[in-house]
């Protein structure tokens, strides 16, 4: 058995992929967290080469961050895709979010997973698993997603993308 | 494993949402334009942001 190489990973070290205009991807963190002791101080993320989000500065799910205004305020990840140049070929996108939860129930992570035009998926982070699937259909238009921090703690590990 | 589908209509809202935000909202105007600014200059300096 053979597996499919990555089109792209992006991690907390290497955030950019850049192989012309139209076929990059970049993951920009707006704000995560660390402590004083291993796993969650800055040197133990950095060598895991992780973001940790505490639940101490969870966003309200409650709030629309379709909004600049909410969004602007909130831990959350930003992932610029522009795949264009596969575009013509009918491909499509699989994305692996990456992830681990520091502890076990009632602490499951929660994401709220958005685009432009409102939310995609509120997403539970269980404990001991390890990641989902983000399935984009068309890679015909620039697409931006937002992960919004909004419950407990957990790990951000990585994206994977596999143009398919 | 959870999936998530997002779908070409999903993505055709999405950049309409987004182009009447970026008229709409001065601070998200400049924001976005920082940005962009950022993956270019990461793109010209390509070999020094991503790690071999």
């Amino acid at each position: 058995m053979s597996c499919l190489d990555a089109t792209f990973t992006l991690t907390p070290r290497s955030p950019f992929y850049y192989s012309a205009l139209h076929n990059q991807a970049v993951l920009f963190c707006y704000g995560a967290d660390f402590s004083y002791a291993s796993p969650t101080d800055f040197s133990s993320l950095y060598t895991t080469n992780r973001f940790f989000f505490d639940a101490a500065f969870a966003s309200d799910p409650n709030l629309d961050y379709t909004q600049w205004a909410n969004r602007q305020k909130a831990r959350a990840l930003y992932v610029s895709l522009d795949l264009r140049d596969y575009a013509g070929a009918q491909k499509q996108l699989a994305l692996i979010f990456g992830f681990d939860v520091l502890y076990p129930p009632p602490w499951d992570g929660r994401v709220l997973v958005y685009s432009d035009a409102g939310l995609l998926s509120d997403q539970t982070l269980i404990y001991g698993d390890s990641q989902f699937l983000i399935e984009i259909e068309s890679l015909d238009l620039p697409l931006t997603l937002y992960f919004i921090h909004a419950n407990a703690y957990w790990f951000f590990k990585g994206l994977s993308g596999y143009v398919v | 494993m959870p999936i998530i589908r997002v779908t070409k209509k999903q993505i055709e809202e999405a950049n309409k949402a987004r182009q009447a935000a970026l008229k709409k909202d001065k601070e998200f105007r400049q924001h976005e334009e920082q940005r962009q600014r950022l993956i270019r200059e990461a793109a010209a300096t390509k070999e020094k942001v991503q790690p071999s």
